[in-house]
């Protein structure tokens, strides 16, 4: 079986296109047959291990029905023993990689989740799959070559992100900025420093990130904040005239200098949970329309957008996908107890949201597992890509969790000890995040009198936050922008909010209506 | 005029060579590789163009076109050091061929202004010409490009990534050329053309190795026209060659007559049929070097099948027939069977015919069905069909070596199919080839299918129709044979009985009950292994002949079963499944010589483990008699303790409430009432009695808030409060001494009409004391006071009774209660906390 590097060299597109993007020509009917048949080989795997038997519960489970009807739904805690003591001869399969990640929440720091190589080739398959649709205008046709110069810009080993150079090794030749040696050596706000310096130099023609950091290198090129004078020193003749036409534009007509003047990516694909808030900053600055992919460490790659970039469509093979229904989710909002139920991927309606439920295919450990994202469905096909499959958009995560720029997942904890460790005289608080006008900031109300300025309180606050969670410290750090913003309510506010409703007002995300019913509260008080 | 001379032939046939070359490489599926073999090939064509026509006196000029050979010399050492590099991966010495096409300009100019060769004269049909400054230039930078070609090739050989079969033909005409090329620095040797002779040796050599060798992997499927082409083409040449010639010898003989022409000439003509035969032969041999030991090998096929009925023969013929006749390195057969297909032969050895399935649902099925032909193993790996693969499944793929998959249709059904892996000299298979094994499949598919169906009438013979197990009689004559045979030393055998089976089959229905008995077969069969006789033996008994292993070793063994049931059906968690297994063991010789020796052993055995308890595996021994002993007594008290919590545990869920206070005893007695007054016998009194107390346990998993709540239940809250049927019955399938009462109980709460719940059975197929326990909970309920309202009367009641006789009750169990209370019997058995009467 040839790779993907062989077949580049064959010039062999249309077998590239049908093995890498062959998943867009399905119908909703073959995409259910498959995930159908994957998760019976599923359901055989994990009754052969430990794990999975815990999971699956006694008795034998023979098809899907009985799988959704008496497995229960589970979070990393159903799996934290296992998983986090590294028991291999537990899982459905031998483990290739244990991937990391930060467990928010949780009971421990970190999470891990085991891939197994089958898992491995299919996640580098799905994530070359983005990354040729990212070069795509139509369908069949790509620009993705060997020797592209592809600019990396995603976490390190042992996260998920960080394995992607290394497996994409086996399957095709690119040119890292900066080469993975150099990176390993080199921490995260480095190496995008590094890569882009590189990327002038040389030039780029693919980038992977997140859509944040893209924006953050574009503001500072329209500001000429990362100028420093220095010479650069074209390495290619092309990259050349790319620079002096830069120096011309800047220099002489002294007009502002765009990253789109100095790159000309194929493609970009980005992560992160505010990618769609970014997208038409990235199309200004960069010239291109940044890619959508969609996945996570327990879930590998889930789904990706097309080449009109509007919609996510799910991969068939990696996941078995359930989706919560919205009044479900109410359900179990109101009583903790609640079992919420599923529905199928074919079952999913435009304009409804769901939180997706995955069940990991080919030998992986998580079942019934919720990830915590939320989904909105926006349409049974991609009328403009020809694509009959329902498709989606990424939504944020779900409620209790506020993630900024896909950098940091703030959690009721992380405030809660904060305002405790800062000693101000706070009464209560509850925080939601808001989409600003460029990049999403963290509302934190509290009430409460105090001496201090409100700067000072804020400043207070958000130093504790930024020591007692380094990635939180990041966003300041690689954004340079301050997502902390504080509305103090008057003394009372949320003792009255509680005396009037019978019930506390939500510490994460609460909804719209309580907001404004708080709000009431400290007008009357 | 053209002449065809021993100096312009050459060229002909090695320009008409190249051409067909280009063809071939034209008309096949292009990859890079073969365009950058294409644009070298081109330039041998107008190297060999160029030596043809200067030898001929077509316009413009000899020196014209020795001018366009020299422009085809020049620019083939460059293509085919960039053809090399491509084939061996090497892009970053791109920069070598660029400077070799600068040079080659400038090669070029040199040959414009006469500095490469000069005086290029065509004297009495012979080329000559003399050397300039710029052929020993040329000859330098040629042959330095052409061996740095060569050693490119074979340091892609030397490190294992092609293979030299493949192209060592290649390299040896290649090597020809370069050596021809630098002959003609020799004036004397290169008027004779030399360099255009080896030219057509090295076509000679490429056309074998693509054709044959596979040499730049282009799926090469000459088409019947293509060589048909190329063989009139030949025979064309071949006549003209004769014809031509021998004109020439007769004219240089002074024969000038035409009739004396034809009339020497005839003998010649005569020639032309046997050479065409031979000619005819050689292209066959080239392109369909197979085709004729393929027909023979279909004939043999043929005969052969049509001889034998044997299953088993037939499908060794089709493997040999077809690895002999695609010399491949091994071929498998799956046939269908009733679930999936299965290896019935291979060639390939250690091969675990048990994991190496393919099932209906299969991927590679679903492709056969669409009506596609052929499988190639690119389609397994880039199909988006082919997601839905299990790993088992492609590794399975693998270690049958597939690359070709075909399929063997009968009638529309696809019976089988055919996995064939690559050739033992690795080069692809061809059109040909495949029209072969089509033609071989389809003879052998119906009597495939014939065979298939004497083998099934047999096996039905010796099976259970349900099970798949095999059947008493065949078990008979098995054992049998392996007691006059001596065939094992020892073996033992399990005796194995489903535990209340009767039950469940009145409780779900004998559809339920044969599902069920499949499961256990299905179980049994999953943990014994191939050498395991498996029979069902009567009913609800299975019997399991283990051979070579006896006692403990057996007990292990049949424990994995009495296991697996229990995990599937009592502890799964669909509550309402309850069945076990018993199991009896016994073994020959120790406990007997002859068969039904042992198989009343094993069925002692087995009886004893029922007297246990149930749910047991039991070896055979002479003092486990029936006699109780102190374990027994132990474990008896054991269980009536546990009787006793259930029954207390019933009065406390009566007792949460004053107004249910009483409600189970109430309905025991009831329930009893009528069905003494019904005649049924003691012990369906006594069970029904039981049930009646234990009819509302599961409510001990209702909420406190739904169980007493004053007013109507909500929808939820009623389904909630239903479920207390279904958790009754996961309560009492537990205790072995109860679980009569499963099927009355499960029914309370069933109406005549088919429209109560749990399963909404109507009429006679609610079991009987089940509807007696019917009647008695709703006239208790009835008239208990409840917060809201007071307890009805016993005349109302009894009207209520009447009114829903027929549709919630069973109307003649109606009217045998309702005479019961006429003839004031209800006064015998003393009801609990009921005021009202």
């Amino acid at each position: 079986m040839k790779n993907l590097r062989e077949m580049l060299l064959d010039e062999d597109y249309d077998k590239i296109w049908k093995a890498y993007c062959g998943f867009l020509d399905l119908t909703l009917e073959e995409f259910m047959q498959i995930q159908k048949r994957l998760l019976l080989e599923q359901i055989d795997l994990l009754s052969k291990s430990k794990l999975g038997k815990e999971l699956l519960g006694p008795g034998r489970i023979q098809t899907i029905e009985d799988f959704r009807n008496k497995v229960p739904l589970t979070k990393y805690e159903a799996y934290a023993d296992t998983l986090l003591n590294k028991r291999s001869e537990d899982l459905p399969s031998e483990p290739l990689h244990w991937v990391q990640t930060t467990w928010k929440g949780g009971d421990k720091p970190i999470k891990l989740a085991p891939y197994s190589k089958v898992m491995v080739e299919e996640h580098t398959k799905m994530f070359l799959s983005s990354l040729i649709l990212s070069t795509s205008k139509k369908r069949g046709q790509f620009t993705l070559r060997n020797f592209d110069k592809f600019l990396y810009g995603m976490a390190p080993l042992p996260y998920l992100t960080g394995f992607a150079p290394y497996i994409l090794k086996n399957e095709v030749d690119f040119k890292y900025l900066p080469s993975t040696d150099q990176a390993e050596k080199l921490s995260f706000k480095e190496r995008n420093l590094v890569g882009f310096d590189l990327a002038v130099r040389k030039g780029a023609d693919l980038f992977f990130g997140l859509s944040s950091v893209l924006v953050k290198i574009g503001e500072a090129f329209e500001s000429g904040s990362n100028s420093k004078n220095k010479l650069i020193w074209p390495s290619n003749p092309k990259q050349a005239i790319k620079i002096l036409k830069a120096g011309y534009k800047k220099k002489i007509k002294k007009q502002k200098l765009l990253p789109k003047d100095l790159f000309e990516f194929k493609g970009i694909v980005c992560g992160g949970t505010d990618s769609d808030t970014y997208k038409s900053q990235i199309e200004h600055y960069f010239g291109i329309t940044p890619l959508e992919i969609f996945g996570g460490t327990e879930s590998a790659a889930v789904a990706t957008e097309t080449w009109s970039r509007n919609g996510l469509t799910f991969f068939p093979d990696v996941n078995f996908l359930e989706f919560i229904p919205e009044e479900e989710m109410k359900k179990e909002l109101e009583n903790e107890k609640y079992i919420p139920k599923t529905i199928l991927f074919d079952e999913i309606q435009p304009g409804n949201i769901y939180e997706l439920v995955i069940t990991k295919l080919r030998g992986g450990a998580f079942v019934r597992y919720r990830i915590g994202d939320i989904m909105r469905c926006i349409g049974l096909e991609n009328v403009e890509d020809k694509i009959a499959l329902p498709q989606v958009k990424y939504i944020d995560r779900v409620n209790n969790i506020i993630d900024l720029s896909g950098f940091t997942r703030i959690t009721k904890q992380l405030i809660g000890d904060s305002i405790k460790i800062s000693g101000l005289p706070v009464g209560g608080w509850t925080a939601y995040k808001e989409i600003g006008e460029t990049s999403p900031y963290l509302n934190l109300v509290i009430d409460g009198k105090f001496d201090i300025e409100k700067e000072e309180v804020r400043n207070s606050i958000n130093n504790q936050m930024k020591l007692m969670d380094s990635d939180y410290n990041d966003v300041h750090a690689m954004l340079g922008h301050e997502p902390l913003k504080l509305t103090i309510l008057k003394e009372g506010t949320f003792r009255k909010f509680k005396e009037l409703y019978k019930t506390d007002i939500t510490k994460i995300n609460p909804n719209g209506e309580d907001v404004q019913k708080l709000m009431l509260c400290s007008d009357t008080n | 005029m053209v002449v065809l001379t021993q100096y312009t032939l050459i060229p002909l046939i090695s320009l008409i060579l190249y051409i067909f070359i280009l063809v071939i490489l034209l008309t096949s599926n292009k990859n890079k590789l073969s365009n950058a073999f294409g644009w070298y090939i081109i330039a041998m064509i107008v190297w060999s163009l160029g030596s043809f026509l200067m030898k001929t006196d077509i316009p413009p000029s000899s020196l014209f076109w020795h001018r366009v050979l020299i422009i085809g010399f020049v620019t083939v050492p460059v293509l085919l050091l960039r053809f090399s590099y491509m084939m061996s991966e090497n892009y970053t010495k791109k920069w070598v061929v660029y400077i070799g096409y600068a040079m080659s300009v400038f090669l070029l100019i040199l040959v414009y202004t006469d500095n490469f060769t000069s005086n290029a004269r065509l004297e009495n049909g012979v080329f000559k010409y003399d050397l300039e400054y710029g052929a020993y230039v040329a000859a330098v930078i040629l042959t330095g490009y052409s061996v740095l070609a060569l050693l490119t090739m074979m340091n892609k050989v030397r490190k294992k990534e092609m293979s030299i079969k493949k192209v060592r033909l290649v390299i040896i005409g290649i090597t020809f050329v370069v050596i021809g090329g630098a002959l003609n620095l020799n004036t004397f040797l290169g008027q004779y053309g030399i360099d255009i002779l080896f030219n057509t040796l090295n076509a000679v050599l490429i056309t074998y190795s693509i054709s044959r060798n596979k040499f730049l992997e282009i799926n090469l499927v000459v088409k019947r026209g293509l060589s048909f082409s190329f063989y009139n083409i030949i025979l064309y040449v071949s006549y003209a060659i004769i014809g031509i010639s021998s004109y020439q010898i007769l004219s240089s003989w002074g024969v000038e007559k035409i009739s004396y022409i034809i009339l020497y000439m005839a003998p010649i003509f005569l020639l032309l049929e046997p050479l065409r035969k031979i000619i005819h032969k050689v292209i066959n041999k080239l392109f369909y070097g197979y085709v004729t030991d393929q027909q023979n090998i279909l004939k043999e096929f043929s005969s052969i099948i049509n001889s034998t009925i044997s299953l088993d023969f037939i499908t060794d013929s089709l493997v040999k027939s077809i690895a002999k006749g695609l010399d491949s390195k091994d071929v498998t057969i799956l046939l269908k069977n009733t679930n999936k297909y299965y290896i019935v032969n291979t060639t390939i050895e250690n091969v675990d015919k048990d994991i190496h399935i393919i099932r209906f649902s299969h991927p590679i099925v679903t492709w056969f069905n669409s009506g596609k032909k052929l499988l190639l193993s690119s389609h397994i790996h880039n199909d988006v069909l082919f997601k839905g693969l299990w790993d088992q499944e492609r590794k399975a793929i693998t270690a049958l070596n597939t690359e070709l998959v075909s399929p063997i249709m009968y009638q529309d059904d696809l019976l089988g199919m055919i996995i064939i892996s690559g050739r033992n000299d690795d080069t692809p298979y061809i059109y040909s080839e495949i029209e072969f094994l089509e033609t071989l499949i389809n003879n052998a598919a119906a009597i495939i299918e014939n065979a298939k169906t004497i083998e099934s009438i047999k096996i039905q013979s010796i099976t259970d129709e349900l099970t798949k197990l095999y059947n008493h009689r065949y078990f008979h004559d098995t054992a049998s044979k392996w007691l006059d045979d001596e065939t094992y030393k020892t073996f033992s055998v399990a005796m194995v009985d489903i535990d209340q089976f009767k039950i469940y089959n009145d409780l779900y229905g004998h559809s339920a009950g044969d599902t069920a008995l499949k499961k256990i077969a299905e179980i049994i069969s999953e943990i014994t292994s191939d050498s395991d006789l498996l029979v069902r033996y009567g009913g609800e008994e299975f019997l399991i002949l283990y051979p070579n292993i006896v006692g403990k070793e057996a007990l292990n063994e049949i424990e994995k079963i009495r296991v697996k049931v229990e995990e599937d059906f009592l502890l799964s968690r669909d509550i309402k499944e309850f069945l076990t297994v018993t199991v009896g063991i016994s073994s020959y010789p120790k406990d007997g010589k002859t068969l039904e020796e042992i198989i009343s052993k094993s069925d002692e055995a087995m009886h004893y483990g029922k007297k246990m308890g149930r749910n047991k595996a039991i070896v055979y021994r002479e003092d486990n008699s029936i006699d109780r002993t102190i374990d027994d007594e132990v474990n008896e008290k054991i269980r009536d303790a546990h009787v006793s919590s259930i029954y207390a545990l019933a009065a406390t869920i009566d007792a949460k409430d004053h107004y249910t206070y009483g409600h189970s005893s109430n309905v025991a007695a009831l329930s009893a009432a009528i069905a003494k007054a019904a005649n049924f016998e003691d012990a369906d009194i006594e069970i029904v009695r039981s049930a009646g107390l234990l009819h509302d346990i599961g409510k001990v998993g209702i909420p406190e808030h739904i169980l007493s709540k004053p007013g109507v239940l909500t929808d939820d809250e009623m389904e909630i409060m239903k479920s207390h049927v279904v958790q009754s019955i996961n309560i009492i399938k537990h205790i072995p001494n109860l679980l009569e009462t499963v099927p009355i109980i499960i029914s309370h709460h069933e109406r005549y009409d088919g429209y109560g719940y749990p399963r909404g059975i109507g009429g006679e197929k609610i079991p009987v004391l089940g509807r007696v326990i019917a009647i008695a909970d709703a006239f208790d309920a009835m008239t208990t006071d409840r917060p809201y309202r007071k307890g009805l009367s016993l005349e109302q009641a009894v009207y209520e009774l009447n009114k829903h006789k027929g549709t919630q009750f069973d109307p003649d169990l109606v009217d045998i209660f309702v005479n019961i209370i006429d003839q004031g019997v209800l006064s015998t058995p003393t009801l609990e906390n009921r005021p009202s009467f």
